[in-house]
């Protein structure tokens, strides 16, 4: 009986006492990336999402971001930035001098070829985010007017001329893919004094607060949502398809040819939703472009959970 | 009861060994998840707290580069506005004397000169601003670069471009380089506790400021481990060395700039709360489990003390004492327990004392052996007959007992294999008095349930009251047949002895009157007279006898009154006194009793008796001043009447024949004195006995039943 109640102190002691911690020992680096990135909430979300993927595959990773469009492009062809996502709808139009294909994987395909050719830049599978140009109202609004097609609020400008003020970030009021040829396309226009431009991240909350009656946007923006708009729809298909995708230098895949396979799980598991998502989480929710792309990773299973 | 030393046994073992795995166990082991699951909460909380540190010092970091960063873009969009170069200089070089956060601020032209010309003071590193500046004019956007210089210093610059509109070509940047001490002070308000420090990391892995007196600033954490996560962009808490000191450190990434924050905290520090609670607990667990065995050991007591007692007490029973426990106050189970074992105790006890009881008042010796031939018991008047204890017999082999013939009795039966059944013997003991006893004994077999022998039971009593008895009875059956054929000879006797009566008178007369008639004399004469004298008196005698005789061989009595002993002993002693006082002899009645009275014939008791103080007479004929003492008592149910003379006694040889029918010590008895007097005494339903020494003198002892009605009566 003794012997027994010693054995038991004994035990209990060693679990009070047990306690302990570990860490991971050190890696040579599988080599060294820059990765670029653009001005708006998902560029940041994508670029740090792709960063955050390669430094836990071994990569040393340097970020880019902040950069405009065709900055980021530029930086990509003289070969400052390794990789970037980019859309196939910009590429098409406004590097490659193509006309907008609305169809996703006629586009993609187009671009892959295209890009590949003229300037070695090799596009990664597509994922199944299609963050396309976006015309919205307030859905309040556009219950009232009548208007759910961009074709309705061609009709009611035409009606009604100066009547309605819009929203537009510089680039959008004067890409040939923006505003104009969409005004062409479907014949009708706002005007030049009502159109407000912006930073593309106030579009969204200059419409929810009635400062303009309709606005540019992005298809993947969580605001359309979480302020209550509306996404007029492209009945002409005139908004080309503006699916997101890794763009890379060849070089770059001849010395890292894993990273084809390796990037690939990207893309697999974006898409529209998920996107509006990310973006939500950053956007509304205030919270951090590492801790959302984090998250979202070790939720597809392609980083550890801590 | 005593309370058990050294290791508990039987029922204490298993009731704490119980304790032990119901209270004991289970606590222990709710200490155990209490302190493992606490340990884990505070360090849940300590890692928590360390890591929402290091987030606070990153966006504290980049709250100020993004303020600082908009400040400079403000510049440059009112460049935009007005065009005028020399005050977008001014302004930016003005900047860094007002803003603490730069060392200095430069605007660079396109070229990637200083703006002031080439006497401007430049205290910046030139190839570092070099290398910012080749950056700024393909992002054409605001960012942040650290560099590390050759010399392994690194250095952080903000470049902000100077353009006709967002995203052109650049026609210049303002560039500023961080005063590493601004972030020194700033993450100085974010340490954790006295022993916790920050530091901000370059995204190469260099220390760009630390709280510790920028100890490790410029040097290298690419070989801590932490820094491979650093390097993977994560966030969290890290457990482990970090400057060779155990430390808990809490890491973030700059979002959007090349730093990472990190919040240090001592191990010992971190671990405190973990420590004091462990320790507490630990503490909290020992006194418990202390507790916890005294509880357990005086609950033992207090439950099973009352049981080890009952079975302790049981135990005493089984091994014959009595059963003297207390029953217990408690209203429990025990208590009920304890009475109902009392009680077939009690039982038990009882029906063993009635069957003791039933086998001690059995009017028989018994005594049992087993099959071996020890004995089992003995019962009371057993020992008494053999004059030995019981106990000092019970156990032991049968040999012990003092009868030898009693003892080998038994041991032939407990060796006999063959079945036997109710074996009877006689034999003679002579007891511890010297008195010669006939003992008869029986024995069966004794079995158990199952008809198996288990021993020997034997019975035995006294049998020498019912030989005499025997005895007697024979005797008296001879002594009436003897009577019955006497009676008969007497009866022929008497005629013939009448015939001869009458012819002696005849001849008396017949010789009277021939010697008047012829005056006969002479010697015939006389003769012939004295002859016929002769046998008239002898013939007289005779016939007295025979009279005598016959009316004692009918010795019927006539009525039965209540006699009353003491006033006839007194009338027999008057009735001899003259004889007696002629033979000069002293003759007594002692009255040892007052009213000792029989029922029966008074005549023939007063015969009876007359008959033995004659016989007393007469044995004291010849001695000089005999005594005869006539005593009278009572004598349990008897009165007992004894005539003690002083005679000549009668010899041993004789003793046993003296009332039997013509049988006389004196020359003239006739023998049927004392032979009258028993039958007329056994009529009464009395006994008489006889003791002598010759020489001395005889004691004749007569017992008669008392009547019980007279001595009520009286």
């Amino acid at each position: 009986m003794k012997k027994m109640t010693a054995g038991l102190s004994i035990l209990s002691l060693m679990a009070l006492a047990a306690c302990g911690g570990g860490g991971d020992g050190g890696e040579e680096s599988a080599g060294d990336l820059v990765v670029g990135g653009k001005n708006f909430t998902e560029q940041f979300v994508l670029a740090t999402i792709t960063s955050i993927y390669l430094q836990e595959n071994g990569y040393n990773v340097e970020e880019a971001t902040n950069m405009g469009s065709e900055v980021v492009r530029d930086a990509l062809v003289n070969e400052q930035v390794d990789l970037y996502w980019e859309y196939t709808g910009t590429a098409l139009v406004n590097y490659l001098g193509e006309d907008p294909v609305s169809d996703g994987d006629e586009a993609f395909d187009l671009v892959k070829e295209l890009d590949y050719e003229q300037n070695g830049i090799t596009w990664l599978d597509r994922a199944e985010v299609d963050n396309t140009y976006t015309l919205m109202m307030r859905q309040e609004a556009a219950d009232e007017m009548g208007i759910e097609s961009i074709s309705d609020l061609a009709d009611y400008v035409n009606a009604n001329p100066g009547e309605l003020s819009f929203a537009s970030n510089a680039e959008f009021a004067s890409r040939s893919d923006g505003l104009p040829g969409a005004e062409e396309a479907y014949g009708f226009e706002f005007g030049s004094g009502n159109v407000n431009r912006m930073d593309s991240g106030l579009t969204y909350q200059a419409l929810r607060d009635g400062n303009v009656d309709v606005s540019m946007g992005f298809s993947t923006d969580s605001r359309i949502v979480a302020f209550d708009l509306v996404n007029l729809e492209d009945d002409k298909g005139f908004f080309p398809a503006y699916n997101a995708a890794i763009s890379i230098r060849d070089e770059i895949l001849e010395e890292h040819p894993e990273l084809e396979e390796l990037l690939a799980p990207l893309a697999q598991n974006l898409d529209t939703q998920t996107m509006t998502e990310l973006n939500y989480e950053v956007d509304i929710e205030q919270r951090n472009e590492s801790e959302v792309a984090r998250e979202w990773l070790a939720e597809h299973g392609l980083i550890d959970e801590e | 009861m005593k309370f058990p030393i050294g290791l508990p046994r039987g029922l204490t073992k298993r009731f704490i060994f119980l304790g032990l795995w119901i209270f004991l166990l289970p606590m222990t082991l709710i200490f155990m998840l209490a302190v493992f699951l606490s340990q884990q909460t505070l360090e849940q909380q300590s890692d928590d707290q360390t890591f929402v540190a290091a987030q606070t010092l990153s966006l504290q970091t980049r709250q100020v580069f993004d303020h600082q960063i908009d400040m400079l873009e403000a510049f440059v969009f009112d460049y935009r506005n007005n065009g005028n170069l020399e005050r977008l200089e001014e302004r930016a070089s003005s900047h860094a004397l007002r803003e603490p956060v730069f060392s200095e601020v430069m605007l660079y032209n396109a070229d990637g000169d200083p703006a002031a010309g080439p006497d401007a003071v430049d205290s910046m590193a030139p190839q570092a601003v070099s290398e910012v500046f080749e950056e700024a004019q393909w992002r054409r956007s605001s960012f942040v670069k650290g560099v590390t210089t050759e010399s392994g210093h690194v250095r952080v610059y903000i470049s902000v471009p100077v353009q006709e509109a967002d995203h052109e070509p650049i026609n210049g940047a303002i560039i500023g380089e961080i005063n590493p001490s601004y972030f020194y002070h700033l993450i100085q308000t974010s340490t954790i506790g006295s022993e916790g420090w920050n530091l901000l990391v370059s995204s190469d892995g260099t220390v760009f400021t630390d709280t510790k007196g920028n100890r490790f600033r410029n040097e290298s954490i690419r070989e801590e481990n932490i820094y491979d996560l650093l390097s993977r962009g994560r966030m969290g808490t890290f457990r482990g060395k970090f400057f060779e000191e155990d430390s808990v450190a809490g890491y973030a990434p700059v979002e959007r700039l090349p730093f990472y924050a990190v919040t240090i905290q001592p191990e010992s520090q971190a671990g405190a709360p973990i420590a004091t609670l462990q320790q507490v607990l630990s503490s909290g667990w020992m006194l418990l489990f202390l507790a916890g065995l005294v509880l357990l050991g005086v609950s033992a007591r207090w439950i099973v003390t009352p049981v080890r007692r009952l079975t302790d007490q049981a135990m005493s029973y089984a091994e014959g004492e009595s059963w003297h426990l207390q029953v217990m106050k408690e209203k429990d189970e025990i208590r009920t327990l304890a009475k109902a074992m009392q009680f077939m105790a009690n039982d038990l006890q009882e029906k063993e004392r009635f069957l003791q009881r039933i086998l001690s008042s059995f009017p028989y010796g018994v005594i049992t052996t087993d099959s071996s031939g020890y004995i089992t018991s003995v019962n009371r008047e057993g020992a008494q007959l053999l004059n030995i204890s019981a106990r000092s017999l019970t156990g032991r082999p049968v040999e012990t007992i003092t009868s030898k013939s009693l003892s080998r009795h038994i041991r032939v039966l407990c060796g006999r294999s063959r079945p036997f059944r109710n074996h009877s013997e006689e034999f003679n003991f002579v007891n511890h008095k010297q008195q010669k006893l006939v003992i008869k004994v029986s024995s069966t077999p004794l079995q158990d349930e199952k008809g198996e022998r288990i021993g020997v039971l034997t019975t035995f009593w006294d049998h020498t009251e019912y030989r005499k008895l025997e005895q007697h009875i024979q005797r008296s059956e001879h002594l009436a047949a003897i009577g019955q054929m006497t009676a008969g000879l007497a009866h022929e006797v008497k005629n013939p002895l009448g015939t001869i009566q009458m012819a002696g008178d005849l001849i008396e007369a017949e010789t009277e009157e021939l010697r008047k008639k012829y005056q006969l004399r002479g010697p015939a004469v006389s003769m012939i007279q004295e002859a016929s004298a002769d046998i008239q008196e002898e013939t007289r005698r005779l016939n007295e006898l025979v009279k005598r005789f016959l009316k004692m061989s009918k010795p019927h009595k006539d009525e039965e009154t209540t006699v009353d002993i003491g006033e006839l002993t007194e009338e027999v002693a008057r009735l001899v006194s003259h004889q007696m006082k002629r033979a000069d002899i002293d003759c007594t009645v002692y009255h040892k009793d007052d009213g000792v009275i029989v029922r029966g014939d008074r005549s023939q008791l007063m015969q009876a008796f007359l008959n033995l103080a004659l016989n007393a007479l007469e044995a004291m004929e010849r001695v000089d001043r005999g005594v005869l003492s006539i005593t009278v008592r009572k004598k349990g149910s008897n009165a007992e009447i004894s005539f003690h003379d002083s005679g000549a006694g009668i010899p041993a040889s004789k003793l046993k024949r003296i009332f039997n029918p013509f049988f006389s010590t004196k020359q003239e008895g006739t023998g049927l004195g004392l032979s009258i007097t028993h039958d007329l005494i056994n009529e009464h339903k009395g006994s008489i006995e006889v003791e002598s020494e010759y020489g001395k003198g005889s004691e004749f002892t007569v017992r008669l039943p008392l009547d019980k009605e007279g001595e009520e009566a009286q």
